[in-house]
């Protein structure tokens, strides 16, 4: 993310400026001088290939149009891949420009704008609107699809999956036969997140979007087949078809089968088409294959096997089902008592012995029945029981767990959109509770490579849940599956905090528009900090996880404080004064009240300024306070002293009175007899002398 | 051997009270006798003594002892005059029903009550002042150290300083 932005924005701590345009809309400058005039008026249609808004942008350095993708929290925009993205930089890929945080001045929703370059684009799916195919076999070939797979090759040479290719995210750059091929971006949203059903294999397309998970190269070439076999036959399936007949007709007909028609198309083509769209995902091609076939080798494509498919057909709701995975998708989606009975039911279990004969799937079966025979049969016993039989019936596919379907390696982004969409988020902690990773993953034919560190970070998650201690329990789970999660704490339902720099300065615009909650750190701030920045937060972990307040404060300021001068992001002047206003519960912890007012006077001497290091140094000199503290110890006991003295003093004055009398008589007796005596000797004189 | 012991201590203790008796009792009185003016003078003279020694019970008997005192001084001047006049129990007489002697020994004894009614109370009140003296001066260090330190420098179960 471009960080020069909050430095430079003159006069304004988040790093853009708000222009007001009465006759064309409303802008935003970003960047260094407020270079990109972001226009939130113009939307640029052509581009948007999901959820996210695409908006005109003018460069006034480069006096050229660009266009701005305003990638909203939900969307978990792939942050982390820019670089890789920008390195690939090839000439058919759309050119990335930069990044910034943006607000919407009407909604002052936040959101990133992820800035692309913006020649005349024109989808490619416009092209399918004719009957007549615009585009000759060798055009395909050599202008659209070779293009792609050179880019392709640099993506995975970068280690990274495009996720987003469809015929809405490839475009033609020109008109008539001077055209280009250019392939739109993919990091607006989350891997595969915002792909339509269509272009997605079929163990992808069982899963919810968010649950799609890890994907390679091999799922790009299958998107870039179904793109290919629609221009090759000029067909689209999402104009007459639903998402679930689109998968019920790839379980039926094959991914292949689905696209092609009768009509004639390239040999060539077909070999290829045959090879990416392959079923198997062990034999589908990856990219070694496809330079193969690019070279011009033959490589004669193996079929894929036979889906399961039954002889008699099985009736559930009226319909009949002869392909079990169609069945188990249907019954997947149902859930709940419904799904329950039907894999529970003795006609069920009879269909599937007597029409499949799969030793696998027949194993796993039992498995399930062995283990579920025993088990208590209440509580959450039914969704179990329904999930663990979907995962044996249907390997591939996704977990099937109550009104979640996600792939193990999609858990942590189906996390983060539940949490983005405020979902209620409990079938997750359940799901770790009952280990249905470990589950499905007993359930496969061949254990996958990942399989161990899949099963001990699964472990790590459970354990994570069941510590309620802040900086753990589900936040944590979140932000280690997730990687590209923002901070999806409540506060900042309208912010975007993609970093622990911007999470300063989006509770320093919440400071001066008066909206930072209480406490100032919940549990998704100091988790995300914790996992994303562990050395800003950790050693402050125990004051920021109290319960009281003024350690709560002291904690929240010694962790901004890090943040500051590690990012050095310039002056917070809102949220130090914010801050300063409320420290007089740490103010309060210092014993000695001249030392108190001393420190206070030093802290308001930091009002205005914004630095949050001098207001923790002005705050909570650690000298000072074990001087104060010690202090207060001596104190305290020499109060006590004094108290049992005084005390001590109270119990004795009746003694003291009567200590007194008897003092007193005792002069009295001798004053007495001193005056006695001299009268005595008066006398004595006065008779001797006469 | 036990025996031989307590046998001892018995016959040991009987044998000097017997012997005490005689001479504190036999030897006063023949001395009065034997100086009957001065006991008849002193009788009289020392009469206010007498009647306070039966009414003063409180150790140390000061009372008896203040009044005492004077009145010993007192009723010693007269008995110079007894010695004067040649100590005869004429003279005695005279003196014991003269008026100015009555008021010397009587007013020594007034005297002597006044020095007790006024030094007593007075040394007391100061004693007592002094530990409440003290008792101030400590609450008010108590209340210096509460303005500096806060209320949390209370003892535990403390609410508040205790003024007694």
């Amino acid at each position: 993310m471009e960080q020069a932005t909050e430095n430079k924005a003159a006069g304004n701590e988040n790093g853009s400026a708000s222009q007001s345009d009465a006759s064309d809309g409303v802008k935003v400058a970003v960047g260094p001088d407020k270079r990109y005039i972001i226009d939130f008026s113009k939307e640029i249609k052509t581009l948007e290939h999901g959820l996210t808004e695409v908006v005109h942008v003018y460069d006034q350095e480069e006096d050229r149009n660009l266009a701005a993708y305003l990638c909203a929290r939900r969307s978990l925009p792939r942050l982390s891949d820019i670089l890789t993205y920008k390195y690939v930089g090839h000439p058919n890929l759309l050119y990335y420009v930069a990044s910034y945080p943006v607000i919407d001045p009407e909604t002052q929703k936040e959101y990133v704008a992820l800035i692309f370059t913006n020649p005349d684009l024109t989808p490619l799916i416009e092209h399918l609107k004719d009957d007549i195919p615009k585009f000759k076999p060798e055009d395909i070939k050599n202008r659209i699809l070779f293009p792609i797979l050179d880019a392709l090759h640099l993506f995975n040479k970068g280690d990274m999956a495009h996720g987003a290719i469809n015929l809405r995210n490839i475009y033609i750059k020109g008109e008539g036969d001077d055209y280009e091929v250019v392939l739109g971006e993919c990091l607006s949203a989350a891997l595969s997140m915002e792909n339509p059903i269509l272009y997605e294999t079929v163990d992808n397309a069982l899963a919810d979007p968010s649950g799609r998970g890890v994907a390679t190269v091999k799922n790009d070439l299958y998107s870039l087949g179904i793109c290919i076999a629609m221009l090759v036959w000029q067909v689209n399936p999402l104009q007459e078809l639903s998402d679930t007949e689109i998968i019920q007709r790839k379980v039926e007909k094959g991914s292949f089968g689905l696209l092609s028609t009768r009509q004639k198309a390239s040999s060539e083509l077909i070999e290829f088409l045959r090879g990416v769209l392959n079923d198997d995902a062990s034999q589908r091609w990856d990219y070694d294959d496809v330079s193969k076939w690019m070279e011009g080798q033959r490589l004669s494509p193996k079929q894929p096997p036979a889906q399961l498919k039954a002889q008699r057909p099985f009736v559930f709701r009226d319909k009949k089902y002869s392909y079990m995975r169609s069945l188990i998708y249907v019954l997947g989606r149902e859930g709940g008592d419904t799904a329950y009975t039907v894999l529970s039911s003795p006609e069920f279990l009879k269909w599937f012995t007597r029409n499949f004969s799969d030793k696998n799937i027949l194993a796993n079966v039992e498995s399930i029945l062995e283990r579920t025979k025993t088990a208590p049969k209440s509580g959450s016993f039914k969704d179990r029981y329904t999930a663990e039989m979907i995962m044996a019936l249907d390997p591939h596919g996704p977990i099937r767990f109550k009104n979640l379907s996600v792939h193990a390696r999609g858990f942590g982004t189906s996390l983060a959109a539940s949490f983005a969409r405020e979902d209620n988020i409990q079938v997750y902690p359940q799901l770790l509770d009952y280990q249905l990773y470990a589950v499905w993953l007993s359930m496969q034919f061949n254990v996958p490579a990942y399989a161990a560190q899949l099963s001990s970070d699964f472990e790590r998650y459970k354990q994570f849940v069941k510590q309620k201690t802040p900086g753990l329990g589900i936040e944590r789970v979140l932000y280690m599956a997730c990687p590209d999660a923002p901070c999806l704490s409540p506060q900042f339902a309208k912010d975007f905090v993609y970093d622990a720099r911007h999470l300063l300065s989006v509770m320093n615009r919440h400071a001066r528009s008066g909206t930072l909650n209480d406490p100032l750190f919940d549990r998704h701030i100091i988790t995300y900090l914790s996992v994303r920045e562990a050395k800003m937060i950790e050693p402050h972990m125990s004051l920021v996880g109290s319960n009281d307040k003024a350690s709560h404060l002291l904690g929240v300021i010694k962790t901004l404080a890090a943040i500051q001068k590690k990012e050095r992001p310039g002056p917070m002047i809102a949220i130090t004064d914010h801050l300063i206003d409320k420290c007089e519960p740490v103010l309060k912890q210092i014993y000695n009240t001249n030392l108190r007012h001393a420190v206070k006077k030093k802290v308001l001497e930091q009002k205005g300024k914004g630095d949050l290091t001098a207001l923790i140094s002005a705050l909570n000199d650690e000298k000072m306070l074990s001087q104060d503290v010690r202090g207060f110890r001596a104190a305290k006991k020499e109060y006590q002293l004094l108290e049992l003295r005084k005390e001590s003093i109270a119990g004795t004055s009746e003694r003291k009175r009567k200590l007194g009398m008897y003092r007193g008589k005792q002069v009295a007796m001798i004053v007495s007899a001193t005056l006695a005596s001299v009268g005595v000797l008066i006398n004595i004189i006065k008779f001797f002398t006469g | 051997m036990a025996k031989k012991e307590k046998k001892q201590p018995t016959d040991t203790v009987a044998a000097p009270k017997k012997r005490s008796l005689i001479s504190v009792i036999a030897g006063p009185m023949l001395l009065a006798l034997v100086f009957m003016p001065t006991t008849l003078l002193l009788f009289v003279m020392m009469l206010p003594t007498a009647i306070v020694g039966i009414v003063d019970k409180d150790q140390p008997r000061a009372l008896t002892v203040t009044i005492g005192a004077t009145n010993l001084a007192g009723a010693v001047s007269i008995w110079f005059e007894l010695l004067r006049r040649g100590h005869t129990i004429q003279a005695a007489q005279d003196l014991s029903t003269n008026i100015d002697s009555l008021i010397t020994a009587y007013g020594a004894a007034m005297v002597g009550l006044m020095v007790y009614a006024i030094v007593v109370p007075t040394v007391a009140k100061i004693t007592s002042h002094a530990a409440e003296y003290e008792k101030n001066k400590i609450q008010k260090q108590q209340n210096k150290m509460l303005e500096t330190w806060g209320p949390d420098v209370l003892p535990d179960d403390n609410t508040g300083p205790k003024n007694n």
